[in-house]
């Protein structure tokens, strides 16, 4: 019998908190927050001064020198991540293997910096031509296509859009693609580099920026911070793994989708409900079973407001037994790869049980009145836990973990 | 005669929610009118660029404080816009 359940055989992830995912979790088990000032050149007046940036090395410097002209900086951090999940997983995919494997990587828009650069030269400048690269870098596409060739991945290769639930989306559509059997293996996850000038100034304009910390369920909050990062993960189905005497670090348990069909960019109660019984459903979980949340957690007071009622509406009584977090006050909000790096830390925190914290909360909001870890993480054995994506566009995506016990 | 802060602001309201500017009155609360959050925050903007000034005031704040015509109207009154 085949056994289609999608187990997890590696990670990898860049973001504001380092370039592995030993030194992502560490900093959330010791809830240190990457965020600090901006550090991109801005020709004009810019509002924003923070972010999740990226410390030194630089991420181009980790990769094939000889593909950087071809490289937004959305595709190097995405080449950065899968190169690790790749390693941990034990994988060659240069042979027939990388025919019977998938690459889909969620983006949030389009690789900004080419843009940035080619409007510059051309509006500013007057340049006659753009970079000839710009359109292959800047496509949403381009970063499952440059893992792909960079490794042999010659199965389905694609890239996902849904704003800030693209990560979750691409996880959904590779465990689809494994579970209907097109391929054994998925890299999957996210990736997104938003700290450009004019994408800033566009965000400066939405005025749900924060000027000093991301502070999720604080009463005091003043939005987002915007960051950089990319998460992959390789996906397997379990039969597979097994097999080949693979490390199996988690088995996704379930996935689950919906849309609000109401506001471009306001959120709603009904619509993520229903993508969290979606998912609770497909992995076959009662919403008892859950032990933690990763919420969606942006620090805007719209998100907050609701994200509480969905869990409370979801979860009823058990919602006070909850353990609740947003590790986006550490690693900021970074759109596309948001949910990858949600994806690393659920399962991270899983594996040693601990619940990473949310940090920079002065005043916790009375209406946030469920445990949302403040502060300093807490051990506590996880039995399955979930990943919550609501984004612009009223999308909504949800992903469901739990321990894999054979 | 200059058009009053309040047949401006109402103005920019109508603009903003594909309204007529006599179905925009004072007394309207933005949710029936079909003005969000971002709408507000296109009309601080619209304001902003009216009189060359600054509000400075979020999404959250906006929407927190603003919920009727009459309150951008008084907004536009404490900032001592339209007067000579």
């Amino acid at each position: 019998m085949d056994d289609r359940r999608v187990v997890v055989t590696g990670l990898g992830c860049v973001s504001a908190l380092g370039h592995s995912v030993e030194a992502f979790w560490s900093a959330l088990a010791e809830g240190r927050c990457g965020i600090g000032p901006l550090n991109i050149s801005a020709p004009f007046e810019l509002k924003v001064s923070i972010g999740g940036t990226i410390p030194e090395p630089d991420p181009r410097t980790m990769v094939d020198q000889r593909r950087l002209p071809m490289l937004d900086r959305f595709s190097v951090l995405a080449l950065v991540a899968a190169d690790q999940a790749i390693k941990q997983s034990g994988l060659a995919l240069d042979g027939d293997q990388g025919l019977r494997t998938a690459c889909v990587v969620g983006v949030g828009v389009a690789g900004w910096e080419a843009i940035e650069d080619s409007y510059r030269r051309v509006f500013l400048e007057g340049a006659k031509r753009t970079n000839v690269f710009t359109v292959p870098r800047v496509m949403p596409g381009a970063p499952a296509s440059q893992v792909s060739m960079a490794y042999g991945v010659r199965g389905p290769v694609f890239g996902v859009s849904s704003a800030c639930s693209s990560s979750n989306h691409a996880i959904a559509s590779a465990v689809s693609l494994i579970r209907s059997g097109a391929v054994d293996i998925a890299l999957a996850g996210g990736t997104d580099a938003p700290l450009v000038y004019g994408i800033l100034k566009a965000w400066d304009a939405l005025r749900v920026l924060a000027p000093d910390a991301c502070r999720p369920f604080d009463r005091d909050r003043k939005g987002l911070v915007l960051a950089e990062g990319a998460g992959i993960a390789v996906l397997e189905r379990a039969d597979h793994a097994k097999a080949r005497g693979a490390k199996i670090l988690a088995e996704v348990a379930g996935v689950g989708m919906s849309a609000d069909a109401h506001d471009l960019v306001a959120p709603t109660v009904e619509g993520p409900v229903r993508a969290l019984r979606a998912c609770l459903a497909d992995a076959r979980l009662a919403p008892e079973d859950i032990d933690y949340v990763n919420a969606h957690g942006t620090g805007t007071a719209a998100n907050d407001m609701t994200e509480i009622e969905i869990i409370k509406t979801v979860f009823g009584e058990h919602a006070r037994s909850l353990s609740i977090s947003s590790t986006k006050s550490m690693h900021g909000h970074a759109l596309g790869a948001s949910g990858a790096l949600e994806l690393v830390a659920m399962v991270e925190a899983m594996r040693v049980g601990l619940v990473p914290p949310t940090v920079n909360i002065q005043n916790l909001d009375p209406a946030c009145d469920l445990d949302v870890t403040p502060g300093v993480a807490r051990e506590r054995k996880i039995r399955a836990a979930i990943s919550n994506a609501f984004a612009f566009g009223g999308t909504n995506a949800v992903i469901a973990v739990r321990p894999f016990l054979g | 005669m200059a058009d009053t802060i309040e047949s401006v602001l109402r103005k920019v309201i109508a603009k903003q929610a594909n309204l007529e500017e006599s179905e925009v009155k004072p007394e309207s609360t933005l949710d029936e009118l079909g003005v969000g959050s971002l709408d507000l925050v296109e009309i601080i903007m619209s304001i902003e660029d009216e009189y060359g000034v600054e509000v400075p005031l979020d999404a959250n704040e906006a929407a927190k404080s603003i919920k009727t015509v009459g309150d951008v109207i008084a907004l536009g009154e404490s900032l001592g816009l339209g007067r000579a």
